[in-house]
């Protein structure tokens, strides 16, 4: 199934709105993407044109090949707090739930309100029949947050593309179905 | 918005679908090509670059096109619009893959893109950065018309700074 990124859709939680990226957004995105505690096991810090160009590809890739990043917002207020998403590269050892949420917006549970909602949306509505998270192998936060999703560690220190990471692996979409219906 | 469609004499400037994705890739993989713009990535890194060509339209209403041969429909380079919002100017880039380059495919699309980024985005002031190394390019540059305006620090490097003379009935 298709998107135009004109039209990322928009999926509402409790507390949180996943939409896509615009302008507006783009103060904030800088500002996380330069925090060296937010990126430090993520790729590292983003800058500039990195950054321009990596903000661009979160809005490209709806377009292009139908899923890709959401920006996180908080749904009261519609501010950026990060972005979240199925993305699935080349060189992917397989499609991936993704976050990453500003150094202010940690320790609220929205990480796993967000990715919890991109995975039901890969499931239900892109087809996906199975789903990881790559995360390294440093990153508690990040571990918590899969954990907290129900997804376990199946394989530790796996080599993709030029970095390194441990794969968690989701639960299967019976699974994450059954509960707690999404509305998309 | 998405990459209007454009036509030069001999090349079709289109925007960018996944099955280009190998190309560009098998490009970037190769050092002696990336390295005036800005050095060799690995595919998930290219296939984020082309996702930014795109979504680059989507976010500014300007972007980056993929050059394709009329004659024979083969995906030959890209060219475009890029405004990196720290940079000091917006830009219009360009790059042909090795085995399309020395007919002029560069030139003849910037050109036509350029005139383009006029009359889309109205008066600015466009530059290409320009490795002081990257004769084949400069040359390019010297063809559009731009003048050598400056050399400044880049992406941890030198740039030249060519300014493209302004446009020609551009609106407002």
């Amino acid at each position: 199934m298709g998107f135009h990124s004109a039209n990322i859709p928009v999926i509402e939680t409790e507390r949180l709105r996943l939409r896509g990226f615009r302008m507006d957004d783009y103060a904030a995105f800088c500002a996380y993407k330069a925090d060296p505690e937010v990126t430090h096991f993520v790729g590292g810090t983003e800058l500039g044109m990195s950054a321009w160009r990596s903000f661009c590809a979160a809005v490209g890739s709806w377009s292009m090949i139908g899923h890709g990043v959401f920006c996180v917002a908080i749904r009261e207020t519609d501010e950026c707090i990060g972005h979240c998403g199925p993305i699935n590269p080349p060189g992917w050892p397989e499609p991936e739930i993704g976050y990453t949420l500003a150094r202010g917006a940690h320790g609220k549970g929205y990480a796993t309100e967000a990715a919890g909602a991109a995975l039901r949306f890969a499931y239900q509505k892109l087809g996906w029949r199975t789903a990881i998270s790559l995360i390294d192998e440093n990153n508690t936060a990040s571990q918590g947050v899969a954990r907290r999703l129900g997804a376990s560690l199946e394989k530790k220190q796996v080599e993709v593309c030029d970095f390194t990471a441990d794969i968690w692996r989701h639960l299967p979409p019976e699974e994450i179905l059954k509960s707690n219906p999404t509305k998309f | 918005m998405s990459a209007p469609v454009l036509e030069t004499e001999r090349l079709l400037l289109r925007g960018f679908k996944r099955e280009d994705l190998a190309a560009l890739t098998a490009f970037y993989a190769n050092e002696d090509n990336a390295r005036y713009i800005g050095g060799t990535r690995p595919a998930y890194r290219v296939y984020g670059l082309m996702s930014a060509f795109v979504g680059h339209w989507e976010l500014y209403g300007l972007g980056w096109w993929a050059m394709e041969e009329k004659a024979g429909g083969n995906f030959v380079g890209y060219c475009g619009f890029n405004n990196p919002p720290d940079w000091p100017d917006r830009e219009i880039g360009w790059a042909v893959f090795p085995e399309f380059q020395g007919h002029g495919y560069a030139s003849e699309a910037a050109l036509t893109a350029r005139a383009e980024i006029y009359r889309l985005g109205g008066p600015m002031k466009l530059v290409s950065y320009i490795d002081p190394e990257n004769a084949p390019s400069r040359r390019v540059a010297e063809k559009l018309g731009a003048v050598l305006e400056d050399t400044i620090e880049l992406r941890g490097g030198p740039a030249q700074v060519w300014r493209h003379p302004e446009a020609e009935g551009a609106r407002a």
